[in-house]
Parts: C-alpha cells; structure tokens; sequence
C-alpha cells in the first residue's frame, strides 16, 4: 500500500503535467479534425517524457540537484537567466489559464458566479499548498486526479476501432489540402508539446529532493516515471478517441471546455460526467499548483536560495514569497476575463520554443560519468535522449510559423 | 523624431483599425465552419440534455456559454466588413450568426 502511495508524486506530475486544461481541450481537438490520426505523437511523447523524468529524478537522487541549479551549470549564468526568466513567466501564463479553468468548471458544477469562483479556488489552492507537506500535496492530487480515469471508461464504451487506433501508432503522411496539412502539423507539434511542458520535470524533480530520494529509489523513480506517464498517456488517447468518436461525425470543433464533457455524459450519464468535471478540477487544480510552486523552486534552485516545501513558510521565504506572488498574480490575469483556453494555446507554443534549454542541460547532466559515476546514463538512452532533443529542437523551430499560419490552430 | 511620429502614426492607425476588420472568402469560411461546428454541438447537447445525463446546473451554463460562443461570431460579424468579392458570401454567414444567436437565445431561456 505504501508502495502505491509513493507513485502519486508520478500521477500528480503526469495528470496535473500533461493532461491539464490544455492537453483536455487540444487532444479532443485533434481527435475531432483528424481522427485517430495523430494518436503518434502520443506515443512519442510518452516515450519522451519518460526519458526525460526518469533522467531528472536520477539526476535528483544521486546529486541532489534539482533541474534549475543543472540549467545554471550547464547553460552559465547568462542563458540560464533568459531560461529561469522563461519558464517563470510560462509558469505565470498557465497558472492563470487554468485558474480561469477552474472558475469555468467549478461554474459549470454550481452554477455560481465565475470570476467569484476564480478567486475561491486559488483561495484553496494556496491553502492547500501553504497547510501541507508536500507529501500531502502530491498525494491529494495524484488520487484524487485518478477520476480522470472515467475519460478512459467512456472511451472504452464507446466501443473504438483498436485495429485504427494500433494503425495510427505510425505516422503517416498529412492530410489533403495545405491548411489541413498545417493545421495536422500544428496539432502534432501541439500535443507532443503539451506532453512534455517544462513545469514537469521541474516539478518532478524538485519532489524527488524534497521527498529525499538517494540511491534507494533508484528503481523507484523508475517505476514512479513510467506508471505516472502510462496512466497520463491513458487518458490522453482516451480524450483523443472521444473526439474522434463523438466530435468527428458531427463536425464539431470543441473549443469550449464544458464540451469536453459531453463525450462522457452521453455514453455514461450524470455521475459519470460528475466524475469528468471532479477529474478535471484535479488535474487543472494540480496544473495551478505546480506551476505556481515552480517559480519558486526554479528561482531558489537558481540562486542557489533554501527551499523546501515541508519547512515553515518563514524559514523560507524567497520559495514562499515566489509561489504566493506568482498564485496571486495569475489570479488577476484570470480574472481580466482572458480566455483560458486561448492563454493555454499560447503558453504550450512559447513552452515548446523555450523546452530545449531545459531539456538540453538534463540529457548533459545525467549523462555526466563524473558527477552520475555508475548511475550515468546508458548509452542507448543517451542515443534515445538525443533523438527526442533533435525532435524537441524540431518541434520548436516550427511551433510559431504553425501557431501563426493556422490562426492558432483554427479549422 | 521622425521616428517617433512615425510610430505614433502607426499607433493611431492600428487604433483605427482595431474596431473593424475585413473578411475574405477564407475568413468566412472559417466562420461558417465555427457556427456549423456550434450548430451541430448543440444538437449532441440537446441529446445528452434529452437523456437526463446532465445536472441543471451543466445545462443552464453550457446553454450559456454556447450562446456566448454564437453572439461573440454575431459580434464580430457586426464590426467587420466583407473584403472585394465575398460581400454575399458576408450577407449569409451574418444571416447565419444572427439565427444561430437567435436559436440559442431560446436554448438558454429553455434551461433557465
């Protein structure tokens, strides 16, 4: 029992990391336009990201150091300033697009006002982060985020082609038409990135030394890595064959987040739909969280400042300070009445530009024989990790050009 | 200087611009597709909303924000002007918007 206890700090990383406001609504997109067809990149990206986690935890565990004091000895002062600067202000944007979530589903669960709703919920958030260990953080995310299984469930019922879904594990060429073509590429980019978002490895490492992993959990945060991500990756297909189940044949394109609903509400009914809207207030709830804690660590981690989560708030106050102002601050971006969901479009774009210097310095780090010694990464995933850095460096190239040419992925 | 009166006229242009806009043929294709799009999820709406598979409070918000989704295009239509040659095609996506907007004006006082 204590064993899964411990793979929250992987569910809440992977729920609240890849499928938050943004993977929701961009996955159902992508299901509703293309089908099954970019079921791939999934692939990809859980492939990615497992990499990647695996590497920052291992990195973690054995050198104490959390992935922004790597990005500080990897990148030097100056590019690592320009990194910090852009992950905190991805950070902020995302806090606010999934604060201005949260006001949408808790409005759509009482029907109270939203902005009122906005300011309740980063009233609990930021008391829930400022009451709990971070223990109790991970813990009452990552299970209470397992209600997002029911998008799962759903897909289930509905009955899909497996034989279309194995089909489309392969990528193939885009559809006819150039806007199609872009909009294909867009979207590929689009969840690829959503996939692997910043903030998780931030997040996910700065668990491992708060949870003070060494050695010992080694083949912990193997496990933690891989279950978290298969189960985020889970749901992320799921999302994307409810939108080519129940979007595709109608035609519709879902851009408002209460739709996102209605592919669980028709096969399963009320509680179900209960269920998806609870599901989602997690994981967009663990999104708010993690992003708002991350500029503190990511800024502590720079500047080499204490952090910790499980110390009194006082003892460490630029940690505190920093997640408390960022909370705050996105809070007032929610409540200008800015769209979430086009913030979140945004936010996933700018991060995809920004995600090479965060992962680069990670594949250097735990690759490093002096500092890792025998637990530097093996050659095959060295090989593996540079070909997913080559494929991030790719995607992010080509991230603006598609956001711009699509309308920012408008059909 | 001139550069600063330069951008300052740029400034008051984009100003000038920003309340109106012209739409093309590709622009209003676009739009048609987002009120088709928002035609077709009401329908999927008013089945779940049929079988009893949501709260009220689902319905009357979802009734809401379709009807926002809608008259945002109404407005938007309002504001623009049709580019050279799609000024038909403008007249009817407008007709279009206003009925939709219309329809769902009905849906949300239904859920009220």
């Amino acid at each position: 029992m204590k064993k899964i206890v411990q793979l929250t700090l992987g569910v809440m990383t992977a729920l609240g990391g890849f499928v938050d406001l943004g993977q929701i609504v961009f996955t159902m997109q992508a299901g509703a336009l293309f089908g099954y067809a970019l079921t791939w990149t999934i692939l990809l990206g859980t492939i990615a990201i497992i990499i990647y986690i695996e590497m920052c935890g291992r990195v973690a565990a054995i050198t104490k150091e959390a992935v922004f004091t790597v990005v500080r000895s990897k990148l030097g002062d100056r590019l690592g300033v320009v990194t910090l600067g852009g992950a905190n202000l991805l950070n902020l944007l995302t806090c606010a697009a999934e604060l201005g979530a949260i006001g949408i589903v808790l409005h759509v669960l009482t029907g109270w006002n939203e902005r009122l709703l906005i300011v309740v919920g980063a009233l609990v958030l930021g008391a829930l982060v400022w009451l709990l260990k971070f223990q109790w953080i991970e813990r009452t995310f990552g299970l209470w985020g397992l209600l997002m299984v029911v998008f799962a469930v759903a897909a289930w019922h509905m009955h899909p082609d497996w034989g279309a879904i194995a089909g489309a594990l392969v990528p193939k060429a885009p559809v006819q038409g150039s806007h199609q073509g872009l909009l294909y590429g867009y979207f590929a980019v689009g969840i690829f990135s959503a996939m692997l978002m910043e903030y998780e490895v931030h997040f996910y490492s700065s668990g491992a030394i708060e949870e003070k992993w060494g050695e010992n959990e080694l083949s912990e945060n193997t496990i933690v890595a891989v279950s978290g991500t298969a189960l985020g990756s889970l749901v992320t297909c799921a999302l994307l064959v409810l939108g080519a189940l129940v979007f595709l044949p109608g035609g519709i394109f879902p851009d408002l987040l209460s739709t996102t609903g209605l592919p669980v509400a028709l096969p399963l009914g009320r509680t179900a739909l209960l269920f998806a809207l609870l599901g989602m207030l997690a994981s967009i709830g663990s999104a708010a969280v993690q992003t708002a804690m991350c500029v503190g660590y990511n800024t502590c981690q720079f500047y080499h400042i204490k952090w910790d989560k499980n110390l009194p708030p006082a003892e460490v106050p630029t940690f505190t300070i920093s997640w408390v102002a960022t909370l705050a601050l996105a809070t007032l971006f929610a409540l200008t009445g800015i769209q979430p969901l086009q913030l979140v479009d945004y936010s996933i774009v700018l991060g995809m530009v920004m995600m090479p210097l965060t992962y680069y310095p990670i594949l250097m780090a735990a690759g490093d024989q002096q500092r890792m010694g025998k637990h530097a990464t093996k050659r095959w995933q060295h090989v593996l990790g540079w070909m997913f850095l080559v494929l991030i460096g790719i995607a992010a190239l080509l991230a603006i050009p598609l956001m711009v040419l699509t309308h920012v992925g408008q059909p | 200087m001139n550069r600063a009166v330069l951008l300052a006229a740029a400034f008051v242009f984009a100003l000038a611009c920003a309340g109106s806009s012209t739409l093309n043929h590709e622009q209003l294709t676009s739009e048609r597709k987002r009120l088709r799009s928002l035609d077709a999820e009401a329908l999927l709406f008013d089945q779940v909303a049929a079988m009893r598979h949501a709260s009220r409070s689902f319905e009357r918000a979802h009734a809401a924000y379709l009807h926002h989704a809608a008259r945002e295009i109404v407005e938007k239509l309002a504001k623009a002007r049709p580019g050279p040659g799609a000024e038909a095609d403008f007249q009817q996506v407008s007709a279009d918007a206003t009925r939709l907007e219309a329809r769902f004006v009905a849906l949300l006082l239904r859920f009220q």
